[in-house]
């Protein structure tokens, strides 16, 4: 019951969020067609680098550009369905979390989904682009689906636990922003390239390993269960670690007296 | 029974101290030193079931943070809170399906959106059933008026309208207990007795318990049948309105213009506010003096015309503020 209850409350909000923001259809569009096309010129990058080399560590163009349409459609469903989770850390900051306080939801997702990206649909649009593009077979389709659900939860809940350093240090969303610019600039990186300290990292505060890297090869590139295994293990601790920050940093919550308004 | 019960509740807030100067290059590495303010200071009081209680004091006395507390937005330091028999801080949940806020100075409306939207939205917040979330709007609609702009954007609509539309947002899950934080700040006064009369309705045909702060005294003269004072986080008057205006209001204005300018002496329970020419504005302590000590210091010919008023409700709020409550 309380499952399903979150359930239409996230919905309920992406219909609400995309009912506000479809009042400027031309915006709307725009925004997403823009996206489209601003990943589209990254492929441009990948093919100049595979016309001087033949492969990266195994990885070639069509591998590479899976990696891509899980990165963007990753952070496409973060930004779609989560978006305040973002700037969660303002948010605490600025003393506004209590219109969602005095609502019987579940404090952390009633805060997460109160506000979309609609460029962020050109992501996840795009994530199903790359896939024509590189001709992947019909179950690629349907396995990209869970697989960007995945990666946008361990996205999001890694950001989540950062924003919440904010209950403790004012305005300190800064490491929060910093791990999420860093797990979209090396996401779309053959893993090979990265060793050692690198590789550390991207398994521990900078997760693009569980986000893209091992979806790709125990999923798509490869069939490898124990992995998957371990990126569901390591998804679900993440999301419990991001409520359990979340909850007893909400202690620390110190409000706020600034006016405003829900835009 | 009684909807809210508060014992020593305390709310402390840590502040850091702030260095000038060369002290602020002597500290840049090292602590800052911190001082504990006490924004709500050990306060007990209860509200009973059905009632419309003014929760009042100037700017930074703790009625905020004693209202968040209440609706379970901060945590409080010490002490013990009972809203509706929930404690707020551990039983969230629970008890916002029972109450309702309105914070005048923060909107909880998506400005984008028409107000019909905003209800839909807020329904399923509340898990109403469609078809009865349906008709709480239509009845909501009709008591508030508010079906002349109910699909227009919050954005496009005044001050007054967008007030009445936080209103039946904050009681489209028919709570029992209303906190209304500031509600008429900024309204015109048209807009101002409009809302008044429907906040009066809520708690009169509903039987909705409300707590009410506002600066204006019009207001909780209107609406309250009792005040709770605060200032500098500790209750200073818990009374009922009927007392505070009778023990209060002792001190009559007069305000007399003579034919010729007189010299007139000061007495005990008499005194001379402002003087010019043949004006005089006079304060008369009821409790100490009587109208016929002042008229005593006129001759009866001299007088050409004469008013009698009561200290504004305004101005003894502002003495008790104040410290000044003798």
């Amino acid at each position: 019951m309380v499952v399903k209850n979150n359930f239409k409350l996230i919905f309920s909000y992406l219909k609400l969020n995309l009912k506000k923001e479809y009042e400027y259809k031309t915006s709307f569009f725009l925004k997403i067609v823009m996206m489209i096309l601003n990943n589209a010129f990254f492929i441009l990058q990948w093919i100049i680098v595979f016309s001087i080399v033949d492969s990266i560590g195994g990885y070639g163009f069509n591998e590479v550009l899976l990696l891509w349409a899980i990165s963007a459609g990753s952070y496409g469903v973060a930004h779609l369905f989560f978006n305040s989770a973002f700037s969660v850390g303002e948010l605490i900051y600025n003393g506004k979390l209590d219109v969602y306080l005095t609502q019987p939801k579940n404090l952390l997702i009633n805060v997460c989904c109160s506000s979309c990206s609609v460029s962020a649909i050109g992501d996840i649009i795009y994530a199903f682009v790359v896939l024509i593009i590189i001709n992947a077979t019909w179950w690629w389709y349907l396995a990209m689906i869970p697989v960007i659900i995945i990666g946008a939860l361990v996205f999001v809940s890694i950001v989540l636990i950062f924003q919440s350093i904010c209950f403790y240090v004012k305005n300190g969303s800064a490491i929060a922003d910093m791990i999420s610019s860093a797990i979209t600039m090396f996401d779309n990186y053959p893993p090979v390239i990265f060793k050692g300290f690198a590789k550390v990292l991207l398994y521990t505060i900078i997760p693009a390993g569980f986000m893209v890297f091992i979806p790709a090869e125990a999923i798509f590139l490869g069939f490898n269960p124990w992995a998957i295994a371990i990126l569901i293990a390591v998804t679900a601790l993440l999301v419990v670690l991001a409520f359990v920050t979340f909850k007893l940093g909400l202690k620390r919550y110190s409000s706020g007296s600034l006016m405003g308004s829900r835009l | 029974m009684k909807a809210i019960e508060v014992k020593n509740l305390t709310k402390d807030f840590k502040v850091k101290k702030k260095y000038k100067g060369k002290e602020k290059f002597k500290h840049l590495f090292s602590k800052r030193e911190v001082s504990i303010k006490h924004a709500v200071n050990n306060i007990s009081f209860d509200v009973e079931e059905g009632e419309c209680l003014a929760f009042i004091g100037p700017n930074g006395a703790g009625k905020s943070t004693t209202i968040k507390m209440l609706t379970g937005i901060l945590y409080p330091t010490s002490g013990e809170i009972k809203v509706l028999g929930f404690n707020p801080s551990k039983q969230r949940v629970k008890l916002s399906y029972q109450i309702g806020t309105v914070f005048g100075q923060k909107e909880q409306l998506w400005v984008h959106l028409s107000a019909y939207d905003n209800f839909l939205f807020f329904g399923a917040i509340y898990d109403i059933p469609k078809k009865d979330l349906l008709a709480r709007i239509k009845e909501l609609a009709d008591v508030f008026e508010i079906n002349d702009f109910i699909n227009q954007p919050i954005k496009s609509l005044s001050l007054g309208q967008r007030m009445k539309c936080e209103m039946v947002a904050s009681l489209i899950h028919n709570p029992k207990m209303l906190f209304f934080d500031e509600p008429t700040i900024g309204l015109d006064p048209i807009a101002k007795d409009t809302l008044r009369k429907l906040i009066k309705k809520i708690n009169k045909e509903l039987g909705t318990t409300i707590l009410f702060t506002s600066h204006d005294v019009g207001d909780i003269e209107e609406l309250c049948k009792r005040v709770i004072i605060i200032n500098d986080g500790k209750i200073v008057l818990d009374d009922s309105m009927k007392n505070l205006k009778y023990h209060y209001m002792n001190k009559k204005i007069v305000e007399a213009n003579l034919k010729s300018a007189v010299k007139l002496k000061e007495t005990k329970g008499i005194k001379i506010l402002k003087h010019k020419d043949t004006m005089y504005k006079i304060e008369v302590d009821m409790n100490v003096t009587s109208m016929d000590e002042l008229m005593k210091l006129f001759k009866a010919d001299d007088l050409q015309d004469i008013s009698i008023s009561s200290t504004p409700l305004e101005e003894i709020i502002k003495n008790i503020y104040q410290g000044k409550n003798e």
